[in-house]
């Protein structure tokens, strides 16, 4: 026993003494950098997770759950004015703390760019140089959405090594917001000089892509610049008011490259439908960055969350946010009072007949129609009923509101309570009534109405913009099941920032280059409003204020997250959103002589829907997790 | 192997024991029992600043007994210009009145111990005053003039607040719906802008139009504020009761 023991030991040892020679080997179960950035499928492995990560507001980002998150009722353009949402009126604050995720990403990135090269052996000089702008690119993307959000944050360039790097070097202090700016600038000048012009797979950066997201961030710079203010007692935030000029400058540039690389869409002479198609249209010529999903495993539950009560699928929701009539009112071709105000009465509060729910908005611009679902136009074939309740009463003196909403007869007496839960809700004309007897559905297919977990429109509007017109109700679900592809940046994105750059250039009475800044800015406008079906500027003096950018911009990318950012950046948002509370437009129907008539007031929800932003949100708070990991973040923005 | 067993039971019993009986003796330290009151008044005037609460002024504390970059603690003046904390720990702190509608300060480093009463002078970016108002029934004309002693950042803006409280003020106001102007304003940056010389020059005069009736009373004042304000904070007049018949 034992001699079969000690021969056993010493087969063991000798093994062991003659492996020594090949112990200092990779481990065979971990992949290694040279697989990885050795070959075109590890690389793009890897490139397709930091795509990932990418802090993209698409069609998996709220203000309540922040990204790749499938709640998304509270949409980040329910802050805006744009929509006012179902279950919790108010602003929420998109605040969600996101810097932990970033500087991950940022991380990943940072070692793709030392790692590559040293290991690229299988890949030709012309991919390492494409792939190292493209990191460059991704890396602006990310500190671009930090420095959005708290205004200068350390720049980490290298990768980061505990225990070897001591823990004062690692607790890095936050760079100026400006220094910020100018980092990303000098990585996307990088991407523009060393990426290829056409993406080498869908969904991946350019040189068009890099210079797309530099017209966006500079803009960005400059209007803080123009806008913003220092702060002595916290350096990181706030940009000088000297350097706007070069920041709109670069904006300017770089939306200028995209020049007939890029133009708007334009397939359908009919100006509505073309509009719908350019959501969905893979091939547009509009589509600079596009996020693409796929069912079942990364797919989004936009259809599900927004579409109108009639279209609902099987688990529900439906009509979380509804779009204002302070957005609808934007738009061309509306009839108005003369305090600018949708008419719905003329000047002895009686209400204006129409024959059918659509009359008022027959010359309405084709973008709102395709923007927004308007009370009896059409959706996938069926006529969108929407309507608050009947009018049962007696029309002989004409039906009359005043602002009263409390004590008006018009509410009290002669409509229809507001349905309780569904449809199928009746009312019964009662004895001594016009029509004794006779029963009646009172309410709309699609709302309003009150419902108990079943959403109708709140605000007499459905949101229209993305909303598939081609998914089977039994399709409209989550999670998942959307799948039309988000675009990120599109082309009238950055005609409108070009627009916005070279008006405040011109403004700013900047006459660099011999261009004329204010004619550039006026062909942009007229591009995108031709496109849209809107009324053209009749000439460049007639683009005489900033406003008509800003609104601009406000109807073209309206639910797309873009109109936080530009409130905070033109540091509208704290005057904008002051104890608001948002108008909605309501139709009856008039059973006594079939017609109807609309109704403009404020939310019904009242004082707890209105919309204040506190001024300290200009800046998010940096989470306090990592002020403990790192007190040299301190001090934190203003206001916290 | 089974005595073991019992002595394991025993040993984590008495721990279990040794851990509840240790839980009393847990907070040694004393609680905060120190107050620090005081006023932000105007350096000029002797006037308290009028803000908001909260939402208006904070003050700032740090505790350097301890530690030469402390993390601050805050918190806020009361809508009148006085504050007052009563739950303060002993100790060295810099105090300072930060975020308000006045040039910044360097703070007072001061000992709190009982009650530590710290006042401020500042000078506010702009002052206030209501000149002349007009009423007539729910209608109401207010006159008021806007004065500074030294030029600072751009006049942005001049807004009346109205609400059914005295704590009005940018926190807490009607605003304005169809066929009433509650909180009326006037914005002296809009393009093309007003310069400060007109705006400091001229008395400036906003309505107030469909106040309901039937003895109600509401509370009124004025607020103006200028660009080189962070938490864009108002510089207030003083409020005015009015009483709706």
């Amino acid at each position: 026993m034992k001699n079969k023991i000690t021969y056993f030991l010493m087969v063991m040892m000798s093994s062991v003494l003659f492996s020594c020679n090949d112990l200092d080997v990779a481990p065979y179960n971990i992949i290694q950098d040279k697989d990885v950035f050795g070959s075109t499928g590890g690389v793009t492995a890897y490139m397709s997770a930091l795509y990932q990560r990418l802090p993209i507001e698409d069609f998996r980002y709220s203000a309540q759950n922040g990204f790749n998150n499938h709640d998304i009722r509270r949409a980040l353009f329910k802050n805006t004015g744009e929509a006012i949402q179902n279950g919790s009126p108010g602003i929420t604050n998109p605040a969600t703390g996101y810097w932990g995720d970033a500087y991950t990403c940022i991380r990943y990135i940072n070692y793709l760019i030392k790692v590559l090269p040293e290991n690229s052996a299988g890949l030709s000089s012309g991919e390492i140089e494409s792939y190292l702008g493209e990191a460059c690119f991704l890396r602006a993307y990310v500190y671009f959405a930090l420095v959005k959000r708290y205004g200068g944050v350390p720049i980490i360039k290298e990768v980061q090594s505990f225990p070897e790097q001591s823990l004062e070097e690692l607790q890095v202090p936050r760079n100026t917001e400006s220094e910020v700016y100018d980092f990303i600038a000098e990585d996307l000048d990088v991407a523009i000089s060393k990426l290829p012009d056409k993406s080498i797979q869908r969904g991946r950066a350019n040189k068009y892509v890099a210079a797309a997201l530099k017209s966006r961030a500079m803009l960005f710079a400059g209007s803080i610049a123009k806008y913003g203010q220092m702060n002595a007692s916290c350096p990181a935030v706030g940009i000088p008011a000297g350097s706007a000029n070069k920041y709109l400058k670069s904006s300017y540039d770089a939306a200028k490259l995209l020049e007939g690389v890029y133009s708007l869409y334009r397939k359908n002479s009919d100006k509505y439908q073309n509009y719908v198609d350019l959501f969905f249209d893979a091939t547009s010529s509009e589509n600079i960055f596009v996020k693409e999903y796929h069912f079942p495993e990364t797919g989004h539950c936009y259809d599900a969350m927004f579409i109108p009560h009639q279209w609902v699928g099987p688990q529900g929701y439906g009509s979380q946010c509804c779009p204002t009539l302070d957005y609808v009112e934007l738009f061309d071709g509306l009839p108005r009072n003369a305090s600018g105000h949708i008419l719905t009465k003329d000047a002895t509060n009686t209400c204006i007949y129409y024959n059918d729910r659509m009359e008022l908005f027959q010359n309405a611009e084709p973008r709102l129609r395709a923007t927004v679902i308007l009370p009896g136009d059409v959706f996938k074939n069926q006529v969108a009923d929407i309507k608050r309740g009947t009018y049962v009463g007696s029309i002989s003196a004409g039906i009359k509101y005043t602002d009263d909403l409390t004590t008006n007869p018009f509410l009290n007496n002669n409509l229809t309570a507001r349905a309780t839960n569904a449809v199928n809700n009746t009312y019964t004309f009662p004895a001594g009534s016009l029509h004794p007897g006779v029963k009646i559905v009172p309410c709309g297919l699609s709302g309003p109405f009150n419902g108990n977990g079943i959403g109708g429109t709140i605000s007499g509007f459905g949101i229209r913009k993305y909303l598939d017109p081609n998914k089977p109700t039994d399709q409209v679900r989550l999670p998942n099941y959307s799948t039309q592809s988000w675009i990120d940046i599109r082309y009238a994105e950055v005609l409108l920032n070009r627009a916005e750059a070279a008006y405040e250039l011109y403004q700013n009475g900047y006459t660099g280059e011999g261009i004329d800044y204010q004619q550039d800015a006026f062909v942009c406008i007229n591009d995108i409003r031709d496109r849209a079906g809107a009324i053209l500027l009749p000439s460049q003096s007639a683009l005489n204020d900033i406003q008509i950018i800003r609104k601009e911009r406000r109807k073209e990318l309206a639910f797309e997250n873009k109109l936080w950012w530009d409130m905070r950046r033109w540091r509208t948002a704290h005057s904008e959103l002051n104890n608001r509370l948002m108008y909605v437009l309501f139709p009856y129907y008039v059973y006594e002589n079939d017609k109807w008539v609309y109704q403009r007031r404020p939310d019904e929800k009242g004082n707890a829907a209105r919309l204040t932003f506190n001024v300290n949100w200009y800046y998010e708070a940096i989470p306090a997790g990592e002020i403990t990991k790192n007190p040299n973040l301190l001090p934190n923005n203003p206001g916290y | 192997m089974k005595k073991n067993k019992y002595y394991l039971h025993a040993l984590l019993f008495g721990i279990m024991v040794l851990n509840i009986i240790s839980c009393d003796n847990l907070d040694l330290y004393t609680e905060p029992g120190e107050t620090l009151v005081g006023t932000i008044t105007d350096k000029n005037t002797g006037d308290l600043i009028e803000t908001d609460q909260p939402n208006g002024i904070r003050i700032k504390l740090e505790e350097i007994s301890w530690s030469e970059t402390p993390e601050p603690l805050y918190f806020w003046v009361k809508p009148d210009g006085t504050f007052q904390n009563t739950k303060v720990f002993k100790g060295r702190y810099v105090v300072t009145p930060v975020d308000g509608p006045f040039f910044p300060i360097t703070g007072d480093t001061v000992q709190i111990q009982g009650k530590t009463e710290v006042n401020f002078k500042v000078e506010p970016f702009l002052k206030v005053k209501i000149d002349n108002t007009v009423q007539n029934g729910g209608n109401m004309d207010v006159y008021f003039k806007i004065s500074r002693d030294t030029p600072a950042y751009k006049i942005t803006d001049a807004k009346i607040f109205i609400s059914t409280t005295k704590f009005v003020g940018n926190n807490s106001f009607l605003s304005n719906m169809s066929g009433q102007i509650l909180s009326p304003s006037i914005n002296f940056n809009g393009s093309p802008a007003v310069p400060d010389e007109t705006v400091l020059a001229n008395t400036h005069k906003l309505s107030v139009i469909g106040l309901k009736g039937g003895n109600r009373t509401y509370y009124l004042r004025v607020g103006a504020r200028t660009n080189d304000n962070i938490q864009k904070r108002y510089n207030y007049s003083e409020i005015i009761k009015i009483v709706v018949p």
